[in-house]
């Protein structure tokens, strides 16, 4: 299999050909502008729309009186009202002939409102007698891991105990949010790019009480996912529809950057507290992770990030003793939800952190405290499930053989401190057990007059190069040219139906549903040359696009089959459906399988930290991450490259700064994302080592990189510092602060 | 919402339309009010456009004139291997990208009065003088003062070109910005010094940070201290200390301060040991 190509879709990307969301324009379209609240916790009193209503250009004017009721409450509505439980919530949507006559309108929209006591954090939401978010309590949800017995902390001769905390991020993505929606049959078609236009088309039918199958999903090009893409997708796709319902007329919602930052879900910030005890040798005999995530004023994907970050708290060590307890707790802010990685990037740092105060308490290097503890195939994880082929030993002697260990993890010259740090990682591939068997994929195959092989996606390219490793893939399956393979994205009326592209599946579930795709179209034209020359499928071969009987005395291309096939009326239309494997939870006992497979992943980083300004220089980010098998190498090391700028960006500049509730960070001059010049010394790393557990054996490449940079940042500037880095993101204020702890020290 | 547009060809028809449309604001490279603009944070019912007047063109690195409208690209762009001239191109190199600095002008980062502007703690040091129009005519005036008018919400005294003086003979210089990232960041800090000595003695010493105050200036009380002082380290440090006192008067409760003044306690010496070796590097 060629495995190192460019992708298909580079072209009209780069040519500005590609046709995203908010370049239609169509006869007769709406814009939909949102009025959002500006209060964390308020009751409306009332919507005065009488001015907005008679401003030029304005069609249509709703609030939540005018919508369904939620079938959810515990979800996120379309339109808040009369209660809006965080700030920048929509209350009022205004359809106009321009966007600019939509915006004008929504401003002049007087809603009067009542403010009312909220929670604005984990402390606060936890307190006694605190506000509710909801009725029934402030907690979303418990997810408990438990082996073995705490006990064990009894024998230990080194403990540590640390707490830890990460902050509020946002997606990042390049397009802000954008759906279109055009009225069809009875009900209407959202263009949107998002990471599951089956959930999408399911969630926004049930909020506008609508039949499933009268809304309709075209995954449209998108610029860029990084987790999100699903719940404001479904928000804004369900207040474009309501008004094209509602007027007959095309509609737009367009967020702007503002908006995609203040209404916009965010990452879980998490608070957690790790306690870690070895015995003399260094050998980790217990360990728990206790902790807390904002999921802010919905449920949404909360119990999704707590469920991984509980089965992943722990790392890819072997543990006797494990207890494990996340609680999701609503706040009034920003509804959370799943940001490339969710959840494993919170825990991940905190566990990592504390790995290397426990390496030093009990003497030992970063590394070997790790290789010491790692897991391999046959020991029980802490979750109970049996590991099986695990890449973390062969990622860790790859670090070992790509970066100098055995320099000093810490050294001082002038006004730089230099120090050095590594992190480990094992994530949790795909759905896992909460998705209750729900883990579907499928691909179609058309074999198309002009010799060429239409592929059906049900995955969402969301920038990831789905489509082209499902191409490479079908290509190299059938040795033949990449070019006589077209892609059709997804269209909830015609491709088959797949779950969300989340949780680093895209390309498991994509190029596995390829192959069975695969095995079926060569089955079904084995099937025809057999007919053809009067003998069993079975004696029929088939090898470098050719069709071969009698160990090659005679033979048939691929298309000439296809042509056998069709004079046969057999249709050339060829499913394969990815059905992950079984998975399951026990919810009284704490212990489980919860994901299929696993994939693993190593990272050293080498930092400059300015001690006057306190700003961190990278100068290495080595990270290594075991795919199993790589379909497209330029791809997986740019989707490594790209979840090491993410992870970065959790590490040192990225948060969603609140005060109260209210987001201060509304655009992208007070939310610092790293950008290329930041990253000029990274090394993504994309290995073969071990086999995935699939059929491909590919792993899923999209969210470790996003999550393991971090860890090994914090860990290389509390070397270089000597002062222990407990919360992210590590910016100029928080790394100047440890200096001046240093100082003290030393003074 | 801006009502009104014209491009004048002349500084007189500029300050002439700005008397007639007072609540209309002069434009440059529109890098900053664009998005002020947008976010409704500056209100304007018109805009003057001074990108066609040639007379606010034109940088003279010999006269150490630089005019209003020139852009950060094109000092980057100046030939010439004076102190003064390598430091404003040091500066504008940390000037937020390439993009904002092929549009965004000098003239613009200091009529904008923001405190963090790049360009006004290299200005500072140089003496910097701005050459105004208003409708009384044309004058000189110490650049603070200038920014005083403009925090003072003036917005009629058009600056038309900026003239600085040349540092003393054999003065080293420095420049330090901090910043969250390598480009596009807003400054922290932003921080200019120069130093000038004789056998061992401090003769002259010029300290200006940004973002510390609401007018960027000069740190007198540092110079004072700094002035006379032996050319060493341990002076050095001490000016650090000097400058945290210094900006401590002034720079308020906010939130930053107390990183600020951490921060400038260290940078100064910083500054001046940047400045030290620059004067070596003359001898």
């Amino acid at each position: 299999m060629k495995n190192d190509e460019i992708r298909i879709d580079a072209w009209e990307k780069v040519t500005g050909r590609a046709v995203y969301t908010d370049d239609l324009e169509l006869p007769g379209m709406l814009y939909v502008k949102e009025v959002h609240c500006p209060y964390p916790h308020a009751r409306i009193e009332e919507i005065d729309t009488s001015a907005a209503s008679r401003m030029p250009g304005v069609r249509l004017i709703l609030t939540a009186a005018d919508l369904p009721e939620s079938p959810a409450p515990l979800e996120k509505p379309v339109l808040a009202g009369p209660e809006v439980l965080c700030a920048e919530e929509a209350v009022a949507l205004v359809a106009a002939d321009t966007e600019r006559h939509a915006a004008d309108a929504a401003k002049a929209v007087r809603v009067t409102y009542t403010q009312l006591d909220s929670v604005c954090s984990i402390e606060e939401a936890l307190a006694p007698g605190a506000v509710q978010v909801h009725a029934g309590g402030n907690i979303a949800c418990t997810c408990i891991l438990e082996k073995g017995s705490m006990d064990a902390f009894a024998e230990c001769a080194y403990i540590v105990e640390q707490e830890f905390a990460t902050q509020r991020m946002h997606h990042g993505a390049v397009e802000p949010d954008c759906v279109v929606t055009v009225p069809e049959g009875d009900g209407f078609v959202v263009l949107a790019g998002s990471k599951g236009p089956f959930n999408v088309q399911k969630e926004v039918a049930a909020f506008l009480h609508m039949p499933e199958e009268h809304i309709r999903v075209r995954h449209m090009t998108i610029g860029g996912g990084f987790g999100g893409r699903m719940v404001d997708t479904v928000s804004i796709a369900a207040r474009a529809g309501v008004v094209t319902m509602k007027t007959g007329c095309p509609c737009k919602l367009l967020w702007t950057r503002e908006e995609t930052l203040t209404e916009g879900s965010k990452r879980h910030p998490f608070r957690m507290t790790v306690r870690l005890g070895a015995d003399a040798a260094g050998t980790i005999i217990a360990a728990s992770l206790t902790g807390y995530a904002d999921a802010g004023a919905y449920l949404s994907h909360t119990k999704g990030v707590v469920f991984r970050a509980m089965a992943e708290s722990l790392g890819p060590y072997h543990i006797d003793n494990c207890y494990v307890n996340i609680q999701g707790v609503y706040t009034h802010c920003v509804q959370s939800d799943a940001v490339r990685g969710f959840g494993t990037p919170q825990v991940g740092f905190a566990m990592e952190r504390a790995m290397d105060m426990l390496a030093k308490k009990a003497g030992l290097s970063p590394y070997q405290i790790r290789m010491n503890n790692i897991i391999r195939d046959g020991d029980i994880m802490a979750s109970g499930q049996t590991a099986e082929q695990v890449g973390i030993e062969a990622c860790g002697k790859e670090l070992a053989a790509r970066f100098d260990l055995s320099k000093p993890v810490s050294r001082t010259e002038g006004t730089k401190a230099f120090g050095w740090g590594l992190a480990f990682l094992m994530r949790g591939e795909s759905h896992g057990a909460l998705s209750k068997g729900n883990d579907l994929c499928g691909i179609d195959l058309d074999i198309l007059e002009d010799r060429k092989i239409q592929l059906s996606s049900s995955v969402s390219e969301v920038g990831q190069g789905a489509y082209t490793a499902e191409a490479i893939t079908l290509a190299g399956l059938l040795q033949m040219p990449r070019d006589c393979v077209v892609v059709r994205g997804a269209d909830t009326r015609f491709t088959p139906r797949c779950t969300t592209t989340s949780g680093s599946r895209g390309t498991i579930s994509g190029v596995n549903g390829v192959w069975l795709a695969y095995l079926a179209m060569i089955d079904g034209l084995k099937n025809a040359a057999a007919k053809y020359w009067r003998m069993g499928p079975a004696e029929v071969r088939y090898r470098n696009g050719r069709f071969y009987k009698d160990g090659g005395r005679a033979s048939l291309s691929f298309w000439e089959a296809a042509d056998l096939c069709a004079a046969e009326g057999s249709p050339l239309h060829f499913e394969g459906r990815w059905v992950a494997p079984q998975t399951n939870w026990d919810w009284d006992k704490h212990t489980g399988s919860p994901y299929y497979s696993y994939s693993y992943g190593t990272a050293a980083a080498q930092v400059e930290v300015d001690l006057i300004s306190g700003r961190v220089n990278i100068m290495d980010l080595l990270v290594i991450n075991d795919l199993g098998r790589i379909i497209n190498r330029q791809e997986a090391d740019a989707q490594i490259a790209g979840g090491i700028m993410m992870s970065a960006g959790f590490a040192l500049t990225e948060e969603t700064a609140m005060d109260q509730g209210i987001i201060r960070s509304k655009n992208l001059d007070k939310y610092i994302m790293q950008m290329a010049n930041d990253l000029t010394h990274i090394r993504p790393a994309a290995a073969e080592f071990v086999p995935a557990a699939n059929p491909m054996g590919v792993h899923g490449v999209g969210e470790l990189s996003a999550s393991i940079a971090a860890p090994a940042l914090a860990n290389a500037v509390s070397n270089a510092l000597g002062v222990q880095m407990t919360q992210l993101p590590m910016t100029l204020e928080q790394v100047r602060s440890a200096i001046d702890k240093r100082k003290g020290g030393a003074g | 919402m801006i009502v009104f547009f014209a491009s004048p060809r002349t500084v007189e028809a500029a300050v002439k339309l700005k008397q007639e449309h007072p609540e209309a604001i002069y434009a440059a490279g529109t890098t900053d009010i664009a998005v002020e603009l947008y976010h409704e944070t500056l209100k304007a019912n018109g805009l003057i456009d001074l990108s066609r007047i040639a007379e606010l063109d034109g940088f003279d690195p010999q006269r150490h004139i630089v005019g209003a409208l020139t852009t950060f690209s094109q000092l980057l762009r100046a030939d010439g291997e004076s102190p003064e001239l390598l430091l404003l191109k040091k500066m504008a190199q940390n000037v937020a990208a390439v993009q904002v600095r092929n549009r965004g002008t000098i003239g613009g980062n200091i009529a904008n009065a923001n405190p963090a502007a790049d360009s006004l703690p290299v200005l500072s040091v140089l003496n910097t003088s701005a050459l105004v129009t208003t409708p009384e005519g044309a004058q000189t005036m110490p650049l603070e003062k200038f920014l005083r008018l403009r925090g003072q919400g003036d917005t009629s005294t058009l600056l038309t070109a900026l003239r600085y003086e040349p540092l003393p003979e054999g003065a080293g210089t420095a420049f330090i910005k901090i910043g969250r990232r390598t480009s596009l960041a807003i400054a922290r800090i932003n921080a200019c010094a120069s130093l000038s000595g004789q056998d061992g003695v401090i003769t002259d010493a010029r300290l200006s940070l940004g973002a510390v105050s609401k007018v960027t200036g000069r740190f007198a009380n540092t110079e004072r201290y700094l002035k006379g002082a032996p050319l060493c380290e341990d002076t050095f440090v001490q000016a650090g200390v000097v400058a945290r006192r210094e900006a401590g008067s002034f720079i308020g409760g906010r939130a930053s301060a107390q990183y600020k003044l951490s921060v400038i306690e260290d940078l100064v010496p910083e500054l001046f040991r940047q400045c030290r070796r620059n004067m070596e590097g003359l001898k």
